[in-house]
């Protein structure tokens, strides 16, 4: 998940200016930050929350929903920005609302 | 022989129905229909229907997409199909140095139509398939550059009008390791793209046409855990690959943490990289709820890329960088047959500046002020 070197069209960094150094530098903080979670995330993961517990995770808003009244993502946005047109699970993806 | 798509054979009669009656009417409608709905005794709750549509809108360009979709659920299966309709209203305008060009209004509409069947929903293994096909153009760029190349080259020899389609299929699989608590996923899927192609020309040299036909395989591996009673956890590994083109790798980490009762947070982290081209997206939205009823909240959400031009010393239409940030009010229902959602905000978009090669796309590709509105409506009987 690592970026590569500063692309030549990286000129400025303030938002606005239509830079592309956020993909840059700050691109690999946030990948490596990535990266460095996950293992430790899916260490966490390996303890159950009992379902009794789950009252709060299971509530609308809480759960990643893939009806639209309930999806955070946006079917218009990918039209103006080309790298989220991939992002994310298949249509056939697993969700917890899909049970 | 013209085929009428499924999409607006099941559309039609919807969207007529919401652009038909006037505004104050519509919305008396709107809420009698819902009380009346909330009201009905909770059954099986086995189909689903849902209505959903999405706009953007600057002073030159405006998207709408509508979506229907109509689910049927068992204790072991679910299967869903979804139609949609997009609307793209262009108003073309070549660059000021290009003499030739002329203003335009351009008004395209994309229908798609997806199924997707999920299988052992009440096993620890699930599987799922998915199929689905489209017929216009997938995005308002797309249109502009057809249109940029229409009219420099549609007299000359070779030239082919456009018809954008798409086709895709896919296969995956949910193992849930930890009951209600966490899960793993995969999935592989593949489509076939046609687009509109650009066009070159040297003197005296006959018409060039680039690609017009895509494949793409994909590979998609995800997870999502409840860490804790407040904290739910997802992530998703996608890697890409498209004819003639390098593996593009995506992923998106989401986790929605609930800070108190009421107050629920949702933040949502992206990246992709292709080649040289990399972009990450931040989003963070922030909502209370009533009763686990009512939801009123806002979301911010920034987007940074490097654009997608490898030589800025030629022509080319692709993207150059582009910063945006969206902020959106949003206000949700969540009751027991009915749950519906409305969302309202600014979309703003910045383009880095123009090269001698993106001179010509100037109007295609300059900074815009979008409103952005969303809506969705869902019934359970």
């Amino acid at each position: 998940m690592a970026a590569s070197d500063a692309h030549p069209l990286e000129k400025t960094a303030a938002w606005g200016a239509g830079g592309g150094r956020l993909g840059g530098r700050a691109g690999r903080v946030i990948a490596r930050l990535m990266l460095g979670l996950s293992p430790a995330l899916a260490t966490v993961a390996c303890t159950a929350v009992p379902p009794a517990q789950q009252q709060v995770v299971s509530k609308p808003n809480m759960i990643f929903d893939d009806t639209n009244a309930f999806a955070f993502s946006s079917r218009l946005l990918p039209q103006s920005e080309p790298g989220t047109a991939t992002t994310g699970s298949s249509p056939g993806g697993g969700c917890t609302a899909c049970r | 022989m013209h085929r009428l798509p499924l999409s607006l054979i099941l559309m039609k009669p919807c969207l007529q129905m919401v652009v038909g009656p006037p505004p104050g009417m519509l919305a008396c409608a709107w809420l009698g229909a819902n009380v009346l709905l909330s009201a009905l005794p909770v059954c099986g709750q086995d189909f689903m229907v849902g209505l959903s549509q999405e706009r953007q809108e600057s002073s030159d360009i405006r998207l709408i997409d509508s979506e229907l979709d109509l689910r049927w659920r068992t204790t072991k299966r679910e299967i869903t199909v979804m139609a949609a309709v997009a609307d793209l209203d262009v108003n073309y305008a070549p660059n000021p140095l290009d003499f030739l060009g002329v203003s335009r209004k351009l008004d395209e509409t994309r229908t798609s139509e997806q199924i997707t069947w999920r299988e052992g929903l009440d096993q620890r293994w699930r599987w799922n398939f998915s199929a689905g096909g489209s017929d216009g153009f997938t995005d308002y760029r797309s249109l502009w550059l057809d249109e940029y190349y229409r009219q420099i080259f549609s007299t000359v020899r070779g030239y082919v009008p456009a018809k954008p389609d798409g086709k895709n299929v896919s296969i995956g699989g949910t193992y849930e390791y930890l009951p209600q608590s966490g899960m793993i996923n995969w999935s592989l899927g593949y489509q076939v793209d046609g687009i509109s192609p650009s066009y070159d020309k040297i003197i005296m040299g006959p018409l060039v046409r680039g690609r017009s036909r895509y494949q793409t395989w994909r590979l998609g591996l995800g997870s999502e855990h409840v860490l804790s009673p407040r904290l739910r956890f997802k992530e998703d590994f996608t890697a890409l690959q498209t004819t003639a083109r390098a593996w593009r790798y995506a992923y998106k980490a989401e986790a929605l943490w609930a800070i108190t009762d009421a107050w629920a947070t949702h933040l949502d982290l992206e990246a992709s990289r292709e080649a040289e081209f990399h972009s990450v997206a931040a989003s963070l939205a922030l909502e209370r709820d009533w009763s686990a009823k009512w939801f009123a909240g806002v979301q911010v959400r920034a987007y940074r890329d490097n654009g997608q031009v490898i030589d800025p010393s030629l022509i080319s239409g692709a993207a150059p960088p582009i910063d945006s940030l969206q902020a959106q009010l949003t206000l949700r229902y969540s009751g027991s047959n009915v749950t519906w959602r409305v969302g309202i905000g600014p979309y703003l978009t910045r383009y880095a500046a123009l090269t001698p090669g993106t001179i010509w796309f100037s109007s295609l590709y300059r900074d815009r002020n979008w409103c952005s509105v969303q809506a969705a409506w869902t019934l359970r009987i």
